[in-house]
């Protein structure tokens, strides 16, 4: 049997596939969301929606909304994935968000994540 | 036998009172997320559809149809099965709204007149449940 791991870039394709344009054109102003996930394979990304359009650049954004840092990989695959909520994981102590919960809403909305 | 029988009849009478109250909440949960903003909805009803296991749009439908399934003899028993079951899917929803709200609802009035609300729900599919048990 041949599992495979998780990487980061598999859960920005998730992202890409549940991210809902028509919500994204209801944002007022460009939102840069700095994603921070921590242990093998993790690292600093930013995602940048605009335009109705979504962007995963590697590194870190000059002024983002709001900074959302996962435990591990897997931990940020099972929040994409929908396998545990954000709710949950925030209570596990898997995520920690900074930022307002405004922007935070708006962001979970557009890429689908609970 | 007409003793019998008026006491079957009774049972279904209070079975399709129930389903007409079932009807309402879902109505009541939908009303609920047209009250939110784009954003919000668009959690809250991926939330509901997690917690219940169909969308608010399969359940309005779902409720609409119940009390006709549920007069029609020949589906009556097949109808009562899959109801336990779907006011179990919807009563896990409830719960986990309420846990939901004791963590995000920061506003006292509000806390309280959601949780009222879920629970009293709650309570009345419980009983919904309880007379299906004992038809």
């Amino acid at each position: 049997m041949n599992l495979k791991i998780p990487t980061v870039e598999d859960c920005f394709q998730i992202m890409k596939k549940n991210f809902d344009k028509e919500l994204a054109g209801e944002l007022k102003k460009k939102l840069v969301a700095q994603l921070i996930v921590e242990g093998e394979g993790g690292g600093k990304w930013h995602v940048i929606i605009d335009n109705q359009e979504i962007q995963f650049l590697k590194g870190e954004a000059e002024n983002p909304r709001i900074t959302i840092t996962y435990d591990s990989v897997k931990s940020f695959y099972q929040i994409v994935l929908g396998e545990i909520d954000g709710v949950q994981a925030y209570t596990m102590g898997k995520v920690k968000v900074e930022g307002p919960r405004a922007v935070l809403t708006q962001y979970a909305a557009i890429v689908g994540i609970m | 036998m007409i003793g019998e029988k008026r006491l079957l009849t009774n049972d279904i009478q209070k079975i399709l009172n129930f389903a007409s109250k079932f009807n309402d909440i879902i109505n009541r949960t939908n009303e609920e997320f047209e009250k939110k903003g784009k954003f919000t909805k668009k959690l809250a009803l991926m939330f509901f559809k997690k917690g219940s296991g169909m969308s608010i749009k399969d359940w309005l439908e779902y409720g609409s149809n119940l009390t006709k399934n549920l007069n029609d003899m020949d589906k009556f028993e097949e109808t009562i099965l899959d109801l336990k079951v779907k006011l179990n899917n919807f009563i896990n929803y409830l719960k986990k709204a309420q846990e939901s709200a004791k963590k995000f609802l920061k506003d006292p009035e509000e806390l309280k007149e959601t949780l009222e609300r879920l629970e009293s729900q709650e309570k009345l599919l419980n009983a919904f449940i309880k007379e299906i048990e004992n038809l």
